[in-house]
């Protein structure tokens, strides 16, 4: 993850800068991606502890499936699935927390290696009273308002179903996951109250009754996912 | 005790692992598995256990049925596997984690075999040896006092001294109640301990006998004899070995190697011992 940051901000020919991006061409290339409000690609970077996070525990969930020795520990198969989805529960608050954290401290990292820069360019330029709104990459993603609305929101509150099906069925989560998060934002988007704002933003508001359906919707299926994850146990031959 | 009543199972369709297979296998005996590498014993094992479902036929292990994995039967049941995964923890911390799930778990036998054995109960399992491994989870299997004993391989990776405590270990486990069957290939670790013998070959139970009613039925000399008697021999080191038929009561050491390797290469033998399944 520091790798990643580093070429997006040091190295002007990376490939951040190739997608898309003019700014390596301009002089004060460095001074513009940090006042570009990228907020996606910043959460990009940031997702690959989590990812590498799952992948270490990923492992450790399969290798209670092949085990002979855990199989036949005498628990029966509710208190499993109950257990396994607690654990993946946890995992999935975990690994928000590590997202959160690092997000606080690389907006730090960011004021402490780039403000004074900024000001200073920006003052060269005229711009005494510039208004760093909190898009900017020294602020975290949770103050920039990141749209953590209900296309994110139905991948992060199904995650738990991920670390359940890579236990149950490994081949088939990688391609179930994604499809899940899609297939929960179609079914819950025509229940959401939006907004639009200029000629492409929406803004999904949470209001106490959307926020109800879509509890009980998520819980549902994560009921459902349970009930599922219950019988293949049961099914697991060693 | 375990009814097998017409099992079967396959990994692949066409070719069976274990096929029609019957037989009972009572409390308070000491079965030895035995069969080529790759004929079944292993999947046999996993069956009882629970591990691995039967494609037909039945299976009850003491009135359960293994494949429902109910906690009482996976509380009176231990299966020790050739290879053990267990977690980085240290063995007494196992101890007390795992010893809750088995009522019958006995503590002080549990501390006398890890004495037995010189595992230390304060060292992290990862850090033991594989030897040193099998002998701590051997331990913790034995403590269990569980009805059903299974052992894939158990004198695998044992050292000398660790086999002898083994062997002494199993005799004094053993009760009426116990029923312990142990798949091995190192017939000379447990040739005294093991009273019944259990072959597969060709995916049928070809072999289940008490060692004594085997050794009534045959018998073992190194003595040149009536070749019409001679139902297998042998060329080792130290010369001719034969396995006859036992018509004048003689009183012989029962090899079960020589016998196994006797039902193997010459199956009709099977036909002249009645009643061995």
């Amino acid at each position: 993850m520091i790798i990643l940051f580093w070429l997006y901000y040091m190295l002007p020919d990376s490939i951040y800068h190739k997608l898309g991006n003019d700014y390596a061409k301009s002089e004060n290339w460095r001074f513009l991606t940090i006042i570009n409000n990228r907020t996606f690609l910043r959460a990009a970077i940031l997702g690959v502890i989590p990812v590498y996070l799952y992948v270490c525990f990923g492992g450790y969930l399969r290798q209670l499936k092949t085990n002979s020795l855990s199989v036949l520990t005498p628990v029966s198969a509710l208190e499993r699935v109950f257990t396994i989805w607690i654990f993946s529960i946890g995992l999935t608050l975990v690994l928000l927390v590590f997202f959160l954290l690092t997000d606080e401290l690389f907006a730090y990292i960011h004021r402490s290696l780039f403000w004074d820069e900024t000001i200073r360019t920006l003052e060269r330029n005229g711009e005494l009273y510039y208004d760093f709104s909190p898009d900017f990459v020294f602020s975290t993603l949770i103050q920039a308002d990141f749209p953590v609305g209900l296309l994110v929101g139905s991948f992060l509150s199904t995650l738990p179903v991920l670390f359940l099906t890579g236990y149950a069925m490994p081949k088939a989560a990688i391609l179930f996951y994604p499809l899940l998060g899609v297939a929960v934002f179609i079914l819950l988007f025509p229940f959401a109250p939006y907004t639009v704002v200029g000629n492409y933003q929406l803004n999904i508001s949470a209001s106490p009754l959307f926020l109800l359906v879509y509890s009980a919707f998520i819980a549902g299926i994560h009921f459902l996912w349970m009930v599922a994850f219950y019988f293949r146990i049961k099914e697991n031959e060693v | 005790m375990i009814t097998l009543q017409n099992l079967g199972f396959y990994y692949k369709k066409g070719k069976p692992v274990l096929d029609d297979i019957s037989s009972e296998l009572e409390p308070g005996k000491i079965y030895g598995l035995l069969g080529l590498n790759g004929v079944g014993k292993t999947t046999l094992l996993k069956v009882i256990a629970g591990l691995r479902f039967p494609k037909y036929g039945d299976i009850e292990v003491n009135g359960h049925t293994p494949g429902h994995r109910s906690i009482p039967f996976l509380s009176d049941m231990m299966f020790v596997p050739d290879e053990i995964t267990l977690p980085g923890i240290t063995v007494g911390k196992y101890e007390k984690l795992y010893r809750i799930l088995y009522p019958k778990f006995d503590a002080g036998k549990f501390e006398k075999l890890l004495k037995d054995f010189k595992v230390d109960r304060a060292e992290r399992i990862n850090n033991l040896s594989f030897g040193q491994q099998k002998k701590m989870y051997m331990a913790f299997a034995l403590a269990t006092n569980t009805r059903v004993l299974l052992l894939d391989e158990p004198t695998n990776g044992l050292d000398i001294p660790s086999k002898r405590q083994f062997r002494k270990a199993l005799s004094s486990h053993i009760s009426d109640e116990t029923l312990v069957i142990i798949s091995s290939h190192q017939i000379r670790d447990l040739h005294s301990v093991i009273d019944h013998i259990l072959v597969l070959d060709n995916s049928k139970l070809v072999v289940n006998g008490s060692i004594s009613r085997l050794a009534s039925l045959i018998g073992f000399t190194s003595s040149p004899v009536d070749r019409q008697r001679v139902l297998y021999s042998e060329t080792l080191v130290n010369g001719d070995h034969y396995m006859v038929e036992n018509t004048m009561d003689m009183e012989s050491d029962f090899d079960i190697e020589m016998f196994f390797n006797a039902i193997i290469h010459r199956p009709e033998i099977l036909r002249l011992l009645p009643n061995l399944n």
